[in-house]
């Protein structure tokens, strides 16, 4: 006797995320997978950037903290460390 | 009969057979004559009408004569009370009585009423207090009687009232109703005799001084026939405008024959004009009686009932009737509307019906403040209320059940916005502005009350508001737009981009973001489902899971959410079949290769499936939810399963298993059975029933929308709250004083903007109580403390 | 709640600020309590002195002692610190002015500084609360009426710090 069922279509929900770890963004305190005060828009609109330190942070924040900074002295704000844009995203 | 005969004889005799000695000899037996004649029998109305003029004659005759002058008062007394008598006994005979006392009125002789004044003063007093009912009663009688000839006289010439009827509305109207003037007909009416016998018997009442109490009948018997008017041409009818040819009745038919009743002195321009006053003060007052007993019926109908709402609101302006609107109006609102029996939808339909309504009969909107009141109060009790009026307000379908009249509630957002538009240019001219404003401007009635909220808001504005927030109403717009948009599985929104758009211009942008965030991920869902399906499957794109065959996403699609705009998801767990499994790990992967660093995380139970299924020779396709595919996709490979077992491969809870799997009992294509040991087993159905397939169809939406478990509003509502629970201890923590519910409120408010706190105070008291039965808080005096 | 562009600076410190009190009312730093924080730019807590001493057979210096602390932020929080001083009486402590000024360097930018956008409010709190629990020498930092003269009406963001011995 036959008994099939066949997917003929499978319309799925999923939420995306940053997987940046940290819930919110150390310098605006927002969600990462929210916006920074300045963002209109999440994801595209709104990356998350990585240091080579592995801290993340919302790109305008992190951007605006360097540009108040000296050329020469800019740093993580977590770990102090000089800080440099990971070239690619973590894999974890 | 021989008595009154002879009496009557003695009458025609004349006076010298009276004489000083005789009368009071003659006294006792004419009244008892009299008196027996009349009373003691039957009423021979022949006789006394034949008895009557000669009363008078002989009165008449013996001018002065002190003697005759003695009878009189006895033979008044008589007289009145035979009336009287008749009026008792013979009620046909009302007409007749009343004239033949306005009769013995013309009788009584110029000579009697120009006899001295105690006479007179007797006279009127005996008439009124011998039969004081009765010639109220029998005035009253008998003017009602002329009045309604004077009626059928204006009925029957279609030259005078049809005219007017037709005038309506034109500009004429105002000048016909305001002149004064007899028409042709009345002046045609008054050279009738009768209408000539009327003017004389209330020409005698008013020489025996019974003036007023002419007057106070005449205009009682006005009142009465328009009141009568009204009823037969006024009640129910509120598709056209009744008011002016209302008016202009009563100046044609009350009027003329106020003119006839009235004193001559009273047909002079000035007091004939207070006459119109006041029967013009008495159509608006029976007019919006009426129409204020009517309303709710006239609500139920709106727009139709726009002509009896003008009318309504002409009386309004030269009445004092608004405390008995507000009253009236509102006790019928409450008996027939604010009952359980009433849907949530029909009571916003009504209310909505309400407001225009009121707005066209009293634009400040006081009426509004209070007569709506009652119905705010018992929105904000029913559950549903938001949600029917979010479903009111965005629903766009033309022909949908919450159309009022021309226009949806979804047109006025749109006319809404274009308006708002509008005044912003306005405000330019600030000035003229300014001026326009203070033209419209009317002082409230003194009889509202004045702490009431008087400003006119728009109808969306007082539906949003019924709950006292926009930020209420703005979230259950968004759950039911989750709820939409989790649906879709063809990304197609423009009906909700449009309606959102209306929404942002109504409420901001800034408010309406999240909404705005919701409908940028369908579309952005769209575009990327379209680029994943583009990648070529390959090892480089699905590096990570080389174990998995390499599945192809062909059959999927998927929307993605920006979760942290959206409502809250419901959380449900369910392990899916591999090959399913495979599909969405597929996807992701994609979506990781496209998006990087970002990923996906699945929300399994939602969304939507087709299947195809097929048992024996018979092969169907149906929509169903994931949950319901999941759960039948696990016979494929198996006949039969234990309750336990399938709810451990499906690694769903037994209870939620139970619920879902009884959708495909239902469609037959799964069998319950106990087991030996009593278990529950299910199997698959070997066969289809005829009846199979058309059941399914009917059941799909069901199966489709029975996706998130149903909770009770009151668990709903603890669960909503409990994410604030941390809160209010950290606050508590914080001010160890302890705080009182007004000010949790309030900081709550100020602190919890992600997702914005939107609880009522009530609600959150609600919720403390919860919290202090958990021993978790303690409520000492008013303020609320951590339970140490 | 999302945002939307064209946000004031300030309305950026706002959102910030809003959401660091969000983060103290629901995990509000051990002996601290926020006693006010209207308007939301100026917040005053109350810290307990630390009943433990910094080491045992140690005397416990602040016990039993409530200190003011007052924040206020700027316009450019938090890329620039908050203005942070006790309200007087301060703390008697090395590294406090009589004035309620603080040297330490996690509350300055600049050339010093150690000022960084990832501290909060509730981090600082943890830091002076911990700064006077390590204390031996209850003593004003030398100076300390001459430091108070000269700074008199000024902010401590305005002194030029040097902060050689932080680790008091």
């Amino acid at each position: 006797m036959t008994f099939d069922v066949e997917i003929v279509r499978w319309h799925a929900v999923a939420s995306w995320t940053w997987n940046a770890g940290d819930d919110v963004c150390g310098i605006c305190r927002m969600p990462f997978d929210g916006c920074p005060p300045d963002g209109k828009y999440p994801g595209d609109d709104s990356p998350v950037v990585w240091g080579v330190c592995g801290h993340a942070f919302h790109l305008q924040c992190i951007q605006k903290w360097l540009q108040s900074q000296a050329q020469t002295d800019q740093r993580c704000p977590f770990c102090r460390r000089a800080w440099e844009f990971k070239a690619a995203a973590p894999s974890s | 009969m021989v008595e009154l005969r002879s009496w009557a004889t003695f009458l025609d005799t004349p006076n010298k057979a009276v004489s000083t000695t005789d009368s009071s000899a003659l006294r006792d037996p004419v009244t008892a004559v009299l008196a027996s004649a009349v009373l003691g029998r039957k009423y021979e109305r022949e006789l006394v009408d034949e008895l009557l003029p000669k009363f008078g004659r002989a009165l008449a005759g013996c001018d002065g004569n002190a003697a005759v002058t003695g009878l009189l008062q006895p033979a008044l007394q008589v007289l009145s009370n035979a009336v009287h008598a008749q009026l008792q006994n013979l009620a046909d005979f009302t007409y007749q009585a009343a004239t033949s006392l306005a009769q013995a009125n013309k009788a009584l002789p110029a000579s009697l009423l120009n006899a001295p004044a105690k006479h007179l003063r007797s006279t009127a007093a005996l008439l009124q207090r011998s039969a004081e009912y009765n010639l109220t009663g029998l005035l009253h009688d008998l003017y009602t009687e002329q009045m309604e000839r004077f009626r059928n006289c204006f009925d029957d010439d279609p030259g005078t009232i049809e005219d007017l009827t037709q005038m309506e509305g034109s500009e004429t109207l105002e000048k016909a109703a305001m002149d004064i003037s007899p028409s042709r007909s009345a002046a045609s009416i008054k050279s009738q005799a009768w209408v000539a016998e009327l003017a004389r018997a209330s020409a005698n009442l008013r020489k025996l001084g019974l003036k007023a109490m002419s007057e106070q009948v005449a205009a009682s018997v006005v009142n009465g026939n328009i009141e009568q008017h009204l009823q037969a041409a006024a009640h129910g009818v509120f598709s056209r405008p009744v008011l002016h040819q209302a008016l202009a009745y009563a100046k044609q038919v009350p009027l003329q024959f106020l003119q006839v009743v009235l004193p001559p002195q009273a047909s002079d321009d000035q007091s004939l004009q207070q006459w119109q006053s006041k029967l013009e003060y008495c159509v608006y007052e029976m007019l919006g009686s009426m129409r204020i007993r009517e309303m709710f019926d006239i609500v139920v109908d709106y727009p139709d009932t726009r002509p009896a709402l003008e009318d309504l609101k002409t009386c309004l302006i030269h009445t004092n009737l608004h405390s008995y609107f507000i009253s009236s109006f509102r006790s019928e609102t409450e008996a027939r509307l604010l009952h359980p029996g009433a849907a949530t939808k029909d009571i916003i339909e009504q209310y909505v019906a309400t407001i225009r309504s009121l707005r066209e009969v009293d634009p400040p909107g006081v009426l509004l403040a209070a007569v709506g009141r009652p119905i705010k109060t018992y929105l904000q009790g029913r559950r549903d209320t938001i949600r029917c009026i979010v479903t009111a307000l965005t629903d766009d379908t033309k022909d949908s059940e919450t159309t009022l009249g021309n226009e949806s509630l979804f047109d006025e957002l749109g006319r809404g916005a274009i308006e708002e538009a509008g005044e912003n240019q306005e405000d330019a001219d600030t000035d003229e502005a300014l001026l326009s404003v203070a033209e419209r401007w009317e002082p409230d009635p003194v009889d509202a009350d004045s702490s009431m909220e008087t400003s006119p808001q728009d109808v969306i504005s007082m539906l949003v508001g019924i709950y006292g927030s926009k930020e209420l109403f703005i979230n259950e717009y968004r759950v039911m737009l989750a709820d939409k948009l989790l649906a879709k599985m063809d990304y197609d929104c423009d009906r909700e981009i449009r309606t959102l758009e209306l929404l942002k211009i109504r409420f901001g942008d800034s408010n309406m973001h999240n909404c705005e965030i919701m409908l940028k991920d369908l579309a952005d869902s769209k575009r990327l489902n379209a680029s994943i399906k583009q990648l070529p499957a390959g090892p480089d794109t699905y590096r990570s899971r080389s174990a998995a065959p390499d599945s192809s996403v062909d059959n999927m699609t998927a929307t993605i959410l920006s979760e942290l705009f959206w409502p809250a998801l419901p959380q449900e767990s369910i392990c899916m079949p591999k090959e399913v499994d495979d599909m969405l790990k597929a996807y992701a992967a994609k979506f990781h290769t496209i998006k990087a660093p970002r990923k996906l995380q699945w929300r399994p139970h939602l969304g939507s499936v087709d299947l195809k299924v097929t048992v024996g020779v018979r092969t169907l396709e149906l929509s169903v939810s994931p949950v319901c595919a999941a759960i039948l996709h696990q016979f494929k490979a198996r006949a039969e399963w234990s309750s336990e077992e399938l709810s451990a491969s499906l690694q769903m809870p037994s209870t939620t298993l139970r619920r879902k799997i009884i959708f495909w009992i239902n469609q037959g294509l799964l069998l319950e059975r106990k087991d030996a040991a009593q278990a529950t087993v299910y199997i698959r159905a070997e066969h289809l029933d005829e009846h199979t397939k058309h059941r399914l169809k009917d059941d799909q939406d069901a199966a489709l929308s029975n996706g998130p478990d149903s909770v009770s509003p009151q668990q709903q509502l603890h669960q909503e709250m409990a994410m604030y629970e941390s809160y209010i201890m950290g606050m508590l923590t914080n001010f160890d004083d302890g705080l009182p519910l007004e000010r949790i409120h309030n900081m709550l408010k100020m602190f919890v903007v992600e997702p914005a706190y939107d609880k009522t105070a009530e609600q959150l008291a609600a919720f403390l109580g919860k919290l202090a039965s958990e021993e978790k808080l303690q409520l000492v005096g008013s303020v609320f403390k951590r339970k140490a | 709640m999302a945002q939307f562009p064209g946000r004031s600076p300030t309305s950026v410190a706002m959102r910030r600020i809003q959401a660091e009190l969000n983060e103290w009312l629901l995990h509000p730093p051990e002996g601290c309590r926020l006693e006010s924080f209207e308007p939301l730019l100026n917040w005053v807590i109350l810290v307990q002195g630390p009943e433990n001493s910094p080491a045992p057979g140690l005397p416990r210096l602040y016990d039993g002692e409530l200190f003011r602390l007052a924040i206020n932020f700027g316009d450019h929080y938090p890329l620039e610190p908050p203005e942070v001083l006790f309200v007087p009486p301060s703390p008697v402590h090395p590294h406090i002015y009589s004035n309620g000024h603080i040297c330490l360097d996690i509350l300055y930018d600049g050339r010093n500084g150690g000022w960084s956008p990832a501290l909060t409010v509730n981090k600082i709190a943890l830091s002076l609360r911990s700064m006077l629990a390590s204390n031996t020498n209850k003593a004003r930092p030398a100076g300390d009426m001459d430091y108070c003269q000269r700074t008199r009406g000024r902010s401590p963001k305005q002194t030029n710090w040097e902060f050689d011995d932080d680790k008091v």
